[in-house]
């Protein structure tokens, strides 16, 4: 084939020499975008882009990010998981719960590692094997787990987490508070194993292509299971935090957590359909939503338009990533 | 190349690990103080603008947005710049994250009405370890701040109950009293807040040194206004006599208002029938109820106070006098009636009806 | 040549790019009424894009087309339509839930009543009209979707010849179909010529152009490099022409056939499941074994249900002379079986993955640590340059995206992908459906040069001279059971196709 012709089988946006303005927009929209916010937010407020702000930033965003890793998994994998906010407010209320009659630190976190094993098992039986539309599924899921801490705790918020728990999140190391260490570790962790080892590999096979993954001899119903599973631990870790920063837990916690995790991973790239996505993109997208609202909050703009704003950010990022998909595609 | 950097990941993911679990047996505890062990020197103190930081529970109260309105009002009098005002409508996580977002965006000092008191208590000692103070108003905070300024919870319900008792001293025919025949109901409310269970210790125990009146009734309420609808209803059923009512909120003031024109007992002061109707926050439909003549004890907060106070302070700390330091300090409350209702309107004592409103 | 009319469609010098890149340099050719004119072209000479801006899908840069002596604007698939020009796509657009009259008359249905509902009973009876002359006998109320492929393909004509169009244009319409299927289709393109329609045939199947067209006009690297009589041409120089330079084999020299004697890798007993109905058959090591018949005849089934993608309900698997059950496609890749899909784009490729990561999908157990998993790159771009090297295949690196490869390196793709495997038995169904001649030649090449270091292959395709040239020994298949074999040089083609037929069986 002749030299025209590979060139056009390289698709526009890989043409180096090619600095189009339509491919440049593409390609980095969002990215400038994302500067051109904290540009305007640093010019109102000239503390916003001050070390100690956004490692604030990064420390309030640390649990986000941990349950936001857990969920590229399972969107890469070409399914959604719905149920990690209440996956959240039970295991943290049952977890508190037990710590404040007395339980060991250790017994309650292995407790809640079970429990998100469990769910996350049961999140597979319903989509991967019933073969429930993930939407259905997981939000199943979810209402009878946040369903049962709401009935134990009388929707009462549960105190009484030992010293020990809730001092963790206030220390510091290294200048860098504990969460934050943990959820930089659940994130490189994260990207370890998404990228660069054959079970990542597996999971891009079946969210991009299920049907040709099991010719290939992927086991995809183990590998889809295998993300919920993730995805649950994730947010088991990510309870545990909360728990340690607010010092106490309440069955109506985290009630968007999964929309914002959602949108974080979309904005870094990850694609709905499945079998795209990566760690550092989401880590982005959680950082970017992460420094909007803190912005926003330090102008006093009330939460609504807040969730008004982060609307419109993921629309853009899924905008973009369809008119780049359809641009790739018209070759 | 690759092969490479997943091995140095690996070894960074590892250190990373080890320090995670190390941080846990050894942090640095917050409000340990400089190393040299003399108090943390305020970092935002020196950028030329004098910021202060309101960080709120929730601006839905009536009683709220008239007091963030005087802070608006006022604050330049004090010599402050600029203030930032947030609220986390209701939510601890959102506090939280505003708490530490004032302090990082170079407030000199935070005003602080918390959510939760346990819960706000780490955050507050991470912000002050930094070297900013933290006044807490209207609500205290489970630990050691610059300054605490609320209402003397055991002293307001002290002062209503002796008000209830100097309303009923004489019976119609200008007599003292029998001992026991004023038949109170004493709507319980919230016991889990500490303002609720202070007004209710004070006026226990001053309720029992007044012979003539008898608590009839304790019904549960929980601030909740069917419940408080209802207990009344129930409580004339028993006991038709009733002549006090206490609330301990001034939101429970509407249904008991309603629950006794239900009952006919809805009838002006001077009617022997008439109930007294008694609460605490001084909201202005309940302060227009006074005037009235639909319920008739108030004990008013001093929001004005919560202003003015919180601001000199400040004003003092600015100037480098930080004598208030750990000083909590109790304002009483003003009890209004229909006797002195207009006086203290027209002098601007009551900050739900200024005097021109 | 001289022309006696003016030609009924002309195309004169069109360009076109995409993205800077130009496609079309400048292509002009004519087609007269009652002409088939047929199209050749290697994938990315510009034979789609060529007719898709004649169909109004995407607009030319520069140059002219003249229907009929006007010039044509065409902007849009609907100008296209006004224009009388109507578009057999390869891939079908149809509606499969609704039925044949809605799919026929979707452009004009008739109405009737001051709130124009839908006229029924006229609808069906004027897509019968249509379904009449393109002598297809069905009932206008069926659901399109319960007609075979080359059924709806039928349906598909008549709702061209609804809008009147005077210039269809055919891409690839034999793909799906069998031989039987695309005799019926030459009948009726050979009626529409009689009626006076231009006709385009794009094809690669150099046998249906000459059987059909009259003319044939090649494109290669986005320009007309020749427009011949096909009265007046040979294979040959088509070849030549397409591929720019000759071509002196177009099938390799296979090995030597394994004798009787030969060691036997695999061997079926049996097979019965939904649509196989006792399958038996052996594979010797180092022979090319085709399966051979109609679609439906159970040749993809077979593959299926050897690969376990498919459910058994009796039947056994001897693989190099014990007994093995399989149950997966995992299961049968650990036997030493690879299966190469006839549907790359559905089940063979992950498309929107880089061509280095769809290479190693089937082989990572080889290219990660054992237990850890962790990817051991450098091993990964070894195997990945040596698959470039020896499977030709042509990209801008191993980072492009599968997607934006031509069909032809798509499948050189999975081809490598599956050799890789270093598996013992390779099952490959229609390895070069939708592939241009030259990578055809390539992989023929491949297949050859895999089975001469001891791969056993069986080998499906619904093309005779694939059969004959490419497999030492060919089994013919009809409803799920093996009717004939045959040693390659005892048989010819005719013969082949006429036991699919119907002949009987030896």
């Amino acid at each position: 084939m002749g030299k025209d012709t590979a060139k056009l089988a390289r698709g526009p946006l890989s043409l180096k020499k090619e600095l189009t303005f339509q491919s440049v927009m593409l390609n980095y929209g969002l990215y400038i975008a994302m500067l051109a916010t904290f540009a305007t937010f640093a010019i109102i407020n000239d503390k916003f882009l001050s070390l100690n702000n956004v490692v604030n930033v990064f420390e309030q965003a640390a649990y986000y990010l941990v349950c936001a890793v857990g969920i590229t998994f399972v969107l890469v994998s070409g399914n959604n998981d719905m149920s990690v906010g209440s996956q959240i407010a039970f295991s943290s209320v049952i977890a508190t719960i037990f710590l404040a009659q007395g339980g060991s630190i250790p017994l309650s976190m292995g407790m809640m590692l079970v429990f998100a094993l469990v769910i996350g098992l049961c999140n597979g039986l319903f989509v991967v094997i019933i073969g429930l539309p993930p939407f259905i599924g997981t939000i199943a899921t979810g209402y009878v787990v946040r369903g049962i801490a709401a009935n134990m705790t009388k929707q009462e918020t549960q105190y009484g987490l030992p010293a020990a728990y809730t001092q963790f999140a206030w220390n510091k190391t290294l200048g860098l508070s504990n969460l934050t260490w943990i959820a930089i570790a659940i994130t490189l962790l994260g990207l370890y194993i998404l990228h660069f080892t054959s079970f990542g590999r597996k999971v891009f096979a079946c969210g991009g292509n299920a049907k040709a993954a099991e010719v290939m001899g992927i086991n995809v119903k183990r590998v889809k299971i295998a993300c919920y599973m993730i995805s649950a631990l994730s947010a088991a870790i990510a309870a545990m935090m909360l728990m340690s920063r607010l010092g106490a837990a309440r069955s109506g916690t985290a009630e968007t957590l999964h929309t914002e995790c959602v949108a974080a991973a979309v904005i870094g790239g990850t694609s709905l359909k499945g079998g795209q996505g990566s760690v550092l993109g989401t880590l982005l997208g959680v950082f970017f939503i992460a420094m909007i609202r803190n912005g926003l909050n330090s102008q006093g703009v009330n939460a609504y338009w807040q969730l008004v704003f982060t609307g419109g950010i993921t629309l853009l990022g899924a905008i973009l990533d369809s008119y780049k998909s359809r641009a790739n595609a018209a070759v | 190349m690759k092969q490479r950097m997943s091995k140095i990941l690996a070894v960074v993911l590892a250190a990373v690990m080890l320090l995670a679990l190390a941080a846990c047996s050894s942090g640095t505890p917050a409000g340990s103080g400089s190393p040299d062990g003399g108090p943390v020197k305020n970092p935002n103190l020196d950028d030329g603008v004098n910021r202060v930081g309101i960080c709120w529970s929730s601006f839905s109260a009536e009683a709220t947005q008239i007091l963030m309105a005087n802070y608006e009002a006022h604050y330049k009098e004090y010599g402050i710049d600029e203030i930032i005002m947030l609220e986390a409508e209701g939510n601890l996580e959102r506090q939280i994250d505003e708490m530490q977002d004032l302090a990082n965006q170079g407030c000199d000092i935070i005003i602080c009405n918390s959510v939760d008191p346990d819960g706000i208590a780490p955050v507050v000692d991470s912000i002050q370890a930094q070297g900013i103070p933290v006044i807490a108003v209207d609500r205290r905070i489970s630990t050691d701040v610059y300054y605490t300024l609320e209402t003397d919870n055991v002293c307001c319900g002290r002062d209503v109950a002796r008000t209830i008792a100097q309303m009923t001293m004489l019976d119609e025919d200008g007599n003292l009293a029998a001992d026991g025949s004023v038949e109170v109901l004493k709507c319980v409310g919230n016991m889990t807040s500490s303002a609720v269970r202070d007004r209710f210790s004070g006026l226990n125990d001053e309720l029992q040194y007044w012979p003539h009146l008898n608590v009839v009734g304790e019904p549960s309420v929980e601030s909740n206004i069917e419940k408080v609808y209802n207990a009344v209803l129930d409580g004339f059923k028993t006991n038709p006599n009733i002549k006090a009512i206490f609330v301990v909120g001034d939101n429970q003031v509407a249904p008991v208002v309603s629950a006794l024109k239900e009952l006919g007992r809805l009838v002006p002061p001077d009617d022997p029938n008439h109930v007294i109707v008694a609460s605490v926050d001084g909201i202005s439909s309940v302060v227009k109820g006074i005037q009235a003549g639909e319920n008739d004890i108030v004990a008013n907060q001093r929001f004005d106070l919560f202003c003015t106070d919180a601001l000199k302070v400040i004003q003092d700390y600015f100037n480098g006098d930080t004598s208030i330091q750990g000083v909590n300090n109790k304002l009483p409350t003003m009890i209004v009636t229909r006797h002195n209702v207009d006086y203290l309107q027209k002098n601007n004592y009551l900050w739900a009806l200024p005097a021109n409103g | 040549m001289e022309q006696k009319e003016k030609d009924y469609l002309v195309i004169e010098d069109i360009h076109k790019s995409f993205y800077g890149v130009e496609v079309l340099k400048g292509v002009s050719f004519s087609a007269a009424a009652g002409e088939v004119h047929g199209l050749l072209g290697g994938n990315g000479a510009g034979k789609s894009t060529l007719m898709n801006i004649l169909g109004g899908i995407y607009s030319k840069d520069s140059g002219r087309i003249f229907i009929d002596g006007k010039e044509a604007n065409i902007t849009d698939s609907k100008a296209a339509e006004r224009a009388g020009i109507a578009f057999i796509h390869q891939e079908l657009k149809l509606f499969g839930l609704r039925s044949v009259a809605e799919n026929i008359m979707i452009s004009n249905l008739p109405t009737k009543g001051p709130f124009h509902f839908v006229d029924d009973k006229k609808k069906n009876e004027i897509a019968k009209q249509y379904l009449d002359e393109v002598g297809l006998q069905v009932s206008p109320t069926t659901r399109l979707d319960e007609l075979s492929i080359a059924e709806q393909q039928q349906v598909e004509i008549a709702k061209a010849l609804s809008l009147n169009a005077k210039v269809l244009i055919f891409d690839e319409p034999t793909s799906s179909l069998t031989s039987r299927e695309t005799n019926i289709l030459f009948g009726i393109i050979r009626q529409l010529k009689k009626n006076g329609a231009c006709i385009i045939y794009i094809s690669h199947k150099s046998d249906e152009i000459f059987e059909i067209c009259d003319k044939v006009s090649v494109l290669r690297n986005g320009e007309n490099v020749g427009t011949r009589d096909t009265a007046n041409t040979t294979n040959d120089e088509l070849v030549s022409l397409i591929i720019g330079r000759k071509l002196d084999q177009y099938f390799p020299e296979l090995p030597p056939a394994p004798g009787p004697e030969a060691e036997t890798v695999l061997e079926v007993k049996g097979l019965v499941n939904k649509k196989l109905n006792g399958v038996s058959f052996a594979l010797r090591k180092g022979e090319i074994l085709g399966l051979f018949g109609l679609m439906g005849a159970g040749r993809s089934e077979t593959a299926r249900a050897i690969f376990g993608l498919d459910h058994l309900f009796s039947g056994e698997i001897y693989m190099e002379g014990s007994q093995v059950k399989i149950s997966s496609p995992r299961k049968a890749m650990k036997t030493g079986i690879s299966f190469l899909t006839e549907n790359r784009r559905e089940e063979g490729l992950v498309l929107n993955a880089d061509i280095r990561k769809n290479l190693t999908f089937p082989i990572l157990s080889r290219v990660s640590v054992p237990g850890i998993g962790c990817i051991r790159a450098k091993t990964e771009m070894s195997l990945v340059k040596e698959a470039f090297k020896r499977f030709l295949i042509k990209a801008t690196g191993p980072e492009q995206r599968a997607a934006t490869l031509s069909g032809g390196n798509q499948q050189k793709v999975v081809l490598s992908k599956w050799f890789m495997t270093d598996s013992k038995v390779l099952i490959l169904d229609e390895p070069t459906r939708g592939v241009d001649i030259g990578a055809k030649a390539e992989i023929y090449q491949l297949i050859t040069e895999m089975v001469e270091k001891g791969l056993s292959v069986i080998l499906i395709s619904c093309e005779e001279s694939e059969m004959m040239g490419m497999c030492h020994r060919i089994l013919v298949m009809r409803d799920g059971e093996i009717i004939g074999e045959f040693q390659r040089d005892e048989t010819t083609q005719e013969e082949l196709v006429g036991l699919c037929i119907g002949g009987k069986a030896v």
